[in-house]
């Protein structure tokens, strides 16, 4: 029994330390949300999922490209009915573990709040945290590791999602 | 009688079996049967080998899926975040 408390305790942190964040913080808004995501993928089932990935396509070869230095991906993604269902507090709550990161967008305003921190080593990148916190919708992006930002951006468009460059335009166009 | 003639009569001669004979024979026989027992483990580790194969390109294939679709929301949650900048920068441009 000692024995099993003893490598408990040498084990937890370890797998206290797989993300950057941790992930529990918006566990009481499981019963709210009208859909819930939660993706954790450790180093291990990060291997096993880039050996899945066919490198003839396109996107798939490109996904593969970025985990070289990636060592997890963690997603929390809550979806609502309607609005109201969370607060900026429980957004707040996330923010204020992320002090030593530094935000390169962070943009709030009564109803919604976008935040993009990212950890660095020097010139490296070691970790991203995506705040995405929108009326109907909350989600949490933690990637640990080595990743370039710009790769990852390179995705958009790929998937079906609107182009950066489109969706600026169509940001210009709707203001006019 | 030559000597060939009585080995030979000797050689045929009727002899009766061991006592013990179907015994011997029976056990024999059920020593032959086992192997047929002891070859129902290699079926069952071909098996539990293919049902770990199939299970873990399940879990391969699932991990996959949950990676393709992280990278995909990061991707558009990182592009919404530079839209609102654009926009915000935009906003501000428009301003001065």
């Amino acid at each position: 029994m000692i024995n099993r408390v003893w490598w408990a305790g040498l084990l937890l942190p370890a797998v206290a330390l797989a993300q950057d964040i941790p992930l529990d913080l918006f566990a009481s808004l499981v019963p709210k949300g009208t859909e819930t995501v939660e993706v954790s993928l450790g180093g291990t089932m990060l291997q096993l999922a880039a050996q899945f990935l066919n490198t003839s396509d396109p996107q798939q070869a490109k996904v593969k490209g970025l985990l070289g230095g990636v060592k997890g991906i963690y997603v929390r993604s809550y979806t609502f009915k309607k609005p109201g269902e969370y607060s900026m507090a429980d957004v707040d709550r996330v923010r204020a573990q992320l002090k030593g990161w530094s935000p390169v967008v962070n943009v709030r305003s009564a109803e919604e709040s976008t935040g993009v921190y990212l950890k660095t080593n020097g010139q490296k990148i070691d970790g991203l945290v995506v705040v995405s916190a929108e009326p109907t919708e909350l989600t949490l992006v933690n990637i640990v590791g080595s990743i370039r930002v710009e790769d990852l951006k390179d995705l958009s468009g790929q998937f079906g999602i609107p182009n950066l460059g489109d969706l600026g335009d169509k940001a210009s166009k709707k203001r006019e | 009688m030559t000597d060939f003639e009585s080995g030979l009569k000797d050689a045929l001669r009727r002899r009766e079996p061991r006592r013990d004979l179907t015994d011997r024979v029976m056990a024999q026989i059920g020593a032959r049967a086992m192997p047929a027992r002891r070859s129902f483990w290699p079926a069952v580790a071909a098996v539990a080998l293919l049902t770990v194969t199939v299970a873990g390109a399940g879990e391969g294939l699932r991990a996959k899926r949950q990676l393709m679709f992280a990278v995909e929301l990061t991707s558009r949650k990182l592009g919404v975040a530079q839209a609102k900048v654009t926009e915000l920068s935009r906003r501000r441009i428009g301003r001065d």
